[in-house]
Parts: C-alpha cells; sequence; structure tokens
C-alpha cells in the first residue's frame, strides 16, 4: 500500500507540477510581452500616473441598485444626464453636485464601452492626451467635439 | 426475457432515519416559502438573483445525472455491450435527477406555476437560452421516461405494453425531435430535413437495410444523447452573459464546452459511484468487473477536459487570478487538484482503479469536482467589489437536502420494487 500510495503522490505533484509550469510559462510569456510593448524609459509623471487608481465608473455602484446596465446603454447620453438631473432635482435625490458631475462622466464611458474597455482605459492612463485622442478619433463615427467631450470624462474620472 | 432483479435488502435503518428526518425539514421549509415567497427562506438578492439552489438542484443535479445519457451512448451506440447491466441504474439515476431537478425549479422560481408557457408558440423566445434549456429538458425527460419504461412494464409483467412499447418509441422520438427543431429555428426547412432523416433512419430499420438495435431503440438513445448535450452545454451558456460579474477563472467563451466536458467527464464517475454506494447501501456484492473496465475510460476523459481547462486559461491571459489569495482562487485550486488532478491520478493507477475502495473515492472526487466546479461558476466565481454579497440561507440548504433526501428514498423504494439491477454470473444477492 505504501508503494502505491507514494505512486499516487508523486504522480499527483507531476501532474500539479505540469500545470503550474504551464501557469507560470504563460505568466513569463505575458510579461515579456509587456516588456516588449514598453515604448521607453519610464518618466516621473508616467510613475506617478500609475499609481492612479484604476477608473471606477461611478454609476455602477449607485445607480445599478435600482437601474439595469441595459436600460443606460439603450439610452442616448443626452437623456441619461438629463435623466441624472431629473432624479436629483425632482425626485428630491439629493445626488452631491460634485457626484452627478462623476455619474454624467462615468455615463460617457460607458456608452462607448464597447471600445473603451477597462483595460483600455487603465493603459490610457499612461498615455499623453495626443494619444488618448488617436485612441478616441479611431471609434467608428467618432467627431473630435465627442472625442473631447470623453477626454475630459476619462480625466475627470482619473482624478476621483 | 430480461435478466434483472429486484433487490431484497432494505438500507439501514439509521441511513432512512436520517434521509425521513430531512425530507420532512425539506418539505415544511418548501411550504413555508410557497406561503410567505421566496424572500422569507433565501438570501437571495438583486445581485445575486441566483444562488445555492441553482449551483446544486440544477447545475450539479443536471451534470450527475449525466450518467444515462453516456453510459446509453457507450453501450448502445458504441457497442460496449459488457456495460449493459449498469444501465438500468444509470437511466434510473438521471430519470430521478431530473425530476428532482423540476421539483427544485418550481421552488426556486417565483412563478415557477407559468412555466408551461413556454410551450406556447406565440410565447417562444429564441434569444433566450433558458427557453432551450427549457425544452430540452423538457424532452429529454419524456425519453427517460421512455428508457425507464420496460422496468415498469415487466414489473407487471405486460408483454402487451412492451411490444406496444417496442413499436411507439422510435415515432415518439421523432414528433420529439421534430417539434424541438421547430421551437428551437421556427424553420420549416430545418424541421422538414428533421423530420425527413428521423423518418428515412427508422425506414431504413424497418426494411433491415440498417440493423436494428435491441432492446431500446437506436432512435431513442439517439434523442437521448442529442438533447443532453445540447442543455448540458446550454447550462454553461447561461453564464456567459455576466462577464462583469463572474470572475475570470471561470468565464470564457468556452464555458459551453466546459460544461459539456465536465458532465461526460463525471457521467461514467457516476455511474461508478453509484454502483459502489447502492451495493454497501443494499448489502450487495458491487460488479467491481463492470465498474473497473467503466473506470478506464474515466482518466481520458478528465485528461481532456484538464487540457481545455488550462490551454483556455492561459491563452485568455486569466492565469494571474489564480495566483491572487483571493476565495475564488483558493476555490479554483480546490477544484483542480481535488476534483480533477486527483481522480485523474487514482483512476490511472491500476492497484487503485481495481479496487472497491479506490473507485468509491476517485469516483466521489470527480463528482465533488463538477459540484465545486458548478458551485463556483454559480454562487463563488460570482463576487463583485463593493456590491451586495450573498451567503446561502440555512433554510437554502435544507430545501436542497430535502429534495436529495427524496431522490434519495425514491431511488430506493424504485429498485427494491422493479427489475433495475442485472443479476450477473455468478453473482447472488447477498
Amino acid at each position: 500500500m505504501n508503494g502505491t500510495f507514494l505512486k499516487v503522490m508523486i504522480s499527483l505533484l507531476l501532474v500539479v507540477n505540469t500545470i503550474l509550469v504551464v501557469f507560470v510559462c504563460n505568466m513569463v510569456f505575458d510579461l515579456r510581452q509587456q516588456v516588449d510593448n514598453l515604448q521607453g524609459v519610464a518618466t516621473k509623471s508616467d510613475l506617478i500616473a500609475m499609481a492612479a487608481p484604476s477608473i471606477e465608473l461611478a454609476f455602477e455602484e449607485q445607480c445599478t441598485r435600482c437601474h439595469t446596465e441595459k436600460r443606460f446603454a439603450d439610452m442616448p447620453l443626452d437623456e441619461e444626464h438629463r435623466s441624472v438631473l431629473l432624479m436629483n432635482h425632482v425626485r428630491r435625490f439629493n445626488i452631491p453636485e460634485s457626484e452627478i458631475e462623476n455619474i454624467q462622466a462615468s455615463l460617457t464611458l460607458f456608452d462607448y464601452s464597447q471600445y473603451l474597455t477597462k483595460e483600455m482605459l487603465q493603459q490610457m492612463v499612461l498615455m499623453t492626451d495626443g494619444e488618448r485622442m488617436e485612441i478616441l478619433l479611431g471609434i467608428p463615427e467618432m467627431t473630435r467635439d465627442k472625442a473631447q467631450q470623453i477626454l475630459k470624462s476619462y480625466k475627470m474620472l482619473l482624478k476621483m | 426475457m430480461s435478466n434483472h432483479v429486484y433487490i431484497e435488502g432494505k438500507p439501514r435503518v439509521f441511513g432512512r432515519f436520517v434521509l425521513y428526518v430531512l425530507l420532512i425539514i425539506g418539505a415544511a421549509v418548501t411550504i413555508w416559502r410557497f406561503i410567505n415567497g421566496l424572500g422569507s427562506v433565501t438570501n437571495l438578492n438583486d445581485t445575486y438573483p441566483w444562488g445555492f439552489w441553482i449551483g446544486f438542484d440544477i447545475l450539479t443535479g443536471i451534470a450527475l445525472a449525466a450518467g444515462g445519457f453516456t453510459l446509453t451512448a457507450a453501450i448502445y451506440l458504441w457497442g460496449s455491450e459488457k456495460y449493459h447491466p449498469l444501465t438500468r441504474p444509470a437511466i434510473l439515476t438521471a430519470l430521478l435527477g431530473y425530476i428532482f431537478f423540476v421539483v427544485a425549479l418550481f421552488i426556486d422560481l417565483g412563478r415557477g406555476i407559468v412555466m408551461w408557457r413556454m410551450f406556447l408558440p406565440w410565447r417562444w423566445q429564441h434569444d433566450s437560452v433558458m427557453f432551450e434549456v427549457g425544452w430540452c429538458v423538457a424532452t429529454y425527460l419524456i425519453i427517460l421516461i421512455f428508457e425507464f419504461l420496460p422496468s415498469i412494464l415487466e414489473r407487471y409483467n405486460r408483454q402487451d405494453l412492451i411490444q406496444l412499447w417496442e413499436k411507439i418509441t422510435p415515432l415518439v422520438v421523432i414528433v420529439l425531435v421534430t417539434l424541438f427543431t421547430y421551437a428551437m429555428t421556427s424553420s420549416g426547412l430545418w424541421t422538414i430535413a428533421i423530420l425527413v432523416i428521423t423518418v428515412l433512419f427508422e425506414l431504413l430499420q424497418m426494411m433491415e437495410v440498417v440493423p436494428r438495435s435491441r432492446p431500446v431503440p437506436i432512435l431513442l438513445i439517439m434523442g437521448g444523447v442529442l438533447l443532453s448535450c445540447l442543455h448540458q452545454s446550454s447550462l454553461g451558456s447561461l453564464f456567459l452573459i455576466v462577464p462583469h460579474k463572474l470572475n475570470a477563472l471561470w468565464h470564457t467563451p468556452l464555458l459551453p464546452i466546459e460544461f459539456l466536458l465536465s458532465a461526460i467527464m463525471v457521467g461514467p464517475a457516476m455511474v461508478v459511484f453509484e454502483g459502489i454506494v447502492s451495493a454497501r447501501i443494499f448489502r450487495r456484492k458491487p460488479e467491481l468487473e463492470l465498474l473497473s473496465g467503466l473506470a478506464k475510460a474515466i482518466p481520458i476523459l478528465i485528461s481532456i477536459y484538464l487540457v481545455v481547462r488550462v490551454v483556455d486559461l492561459a491563452v485568455r491571459g486569466a492565469v494571474f487570478s489564480a495566483f491572487e489569495l483571493t476565495p475564488q482562487a483558493v476555490m479554483f485550486w480546490v477544484e483542480l487538484t481535488l476534483g480533477a488532478v486527483l481522480p485523474l491520478v487514482l483512476f490511472a493507477t491500476p492497484e487503485i482503479a481495481r479496487t472497491e475502495r479506490g473507485l468509491f473515492w476517485g469516483s466521489l472526487c470527480a463528482v465533488a469536482g463538477v459540484f465545486i466546479h458548478r458551485l463556483n461558476v454559480s454562487v463563488i466565481g460570482i463576487k463583485v467589489p463593493s456590491w451586495e454579497s450573498y451567503t446561502p440561507a440555512l433554510s437554502e440548504y435544507l430545501i436542497s437536502l430535502g429534495v436529495v433526501a427524496a431522490g434519495l428514498l425514491m431511488f430506493s423504494y424504485i429498485v427494491r420494487n422493479f427489475p433495475v439491477y442485472e443479476k450477473p454470473a455468478g453473482q447472488e444477492i447477498a
């Protein structure tokens, strides 16, 4: 029985080890790709940007308790902003002014969440405004004014 | 004449007592749930509308019932005739699994009473995965009833009805599969194509161009395998719509395939587990040779599943999540090592896979692995920081345990009163 137990343990460790090796190789490969993608030496401002908190969409925490995400997805941007103001002034939800701006900025980004994924928003932390505009203008049917508005919302959320 | 026998031994008194207690408590809490509503017995909320019941009663229950279709496919489609004695217990397990799945669904749904509306053509919703699962389960349940009917008819010695069963079963399957195709596609073309293929196949058998399988019509088996594969994978598809809620360790476009592969993997393991446990409970000798033979397929099936899981995680770049110190990462490793690697090693070691104890522990690990996987996908993996949390209420566990107890008591009653187990040559009932 001892021989069988030893055999089982060795086989078990071998398989788990194989999985770990595959995982670690994958992590090393990913890391190498990320290093390859670094375009230059990081500056002090890059390091500060890297320390910035991750982008959190304010409405995800506060609004989705009552509304579904689909509701926001189906609604034009202007209407979304009007709805937030309406809820505050007519329905007397008393959302602070600063919070309204954050929610509206979040909804602006949410409207383009198909293109601006969380990973993309995180990557944009390290970019200059010019590079960010380049990405935003790459979105189909994007106008310069709209891109400026999105960039403003993005920068507002970065300061949160 | 059938070689099936009745089980003469009764399960142990203490075991039966525990099951009856669990059943009574479960029934009482269920009555309470129907009087006072879901909120009175569950901790479910708007953020977590699906909880322990979906993970355990439905996802795990359906996966563990996969033994029925995997075994019938192995025997009747791939000609592993020697495993025939294991078929009826596997079909019975599947049948009871699906019946109690429907019972659990009635308890879990807010308005389960309107479930029948999915059969009304003007209410068909082709964008819904649940619509497909609902139809699949309903049609597969009918197929399982037909697969189990010979046991009931043999019990009452109705040879005339058995002959009638042989004649009408292919027609029933043709009608079911055609209707299912029309419900899923609303396409006359597809419906006619399926109707023509199935009718043609039956005609070829009648003209003896294609050999007719005995004792179970091959169309019945094919229908069962088709519907099982469809809804086993669709249960995984249900979770494709929550990429923002389900942890990256489990959310993958391959979720339907992983659900199907794990169901196929756990099918034979469940048959082995049921064979060993029922033998112990009813104090009879287990079909060790057959179970060991069946267990030889399990390491291959687990290996395929493991390779898909590991490669998928690596390709999606989700490996980092496995090394975080979170409950999800811990449960992922428990699921992978206890539920996949350990049974793989146990079943791949001949000294262990030949013994009753080895088969028991190996199959238990495989079954537990699928249980943990389903629970990870439906409850543990769904964690979003700063959102509402969910911990199952005691009453949720009690209702689930009551459903399981009812299933086990029903199984015990049926094997003692209907010819389910086959008497292998040279073996006596203890």
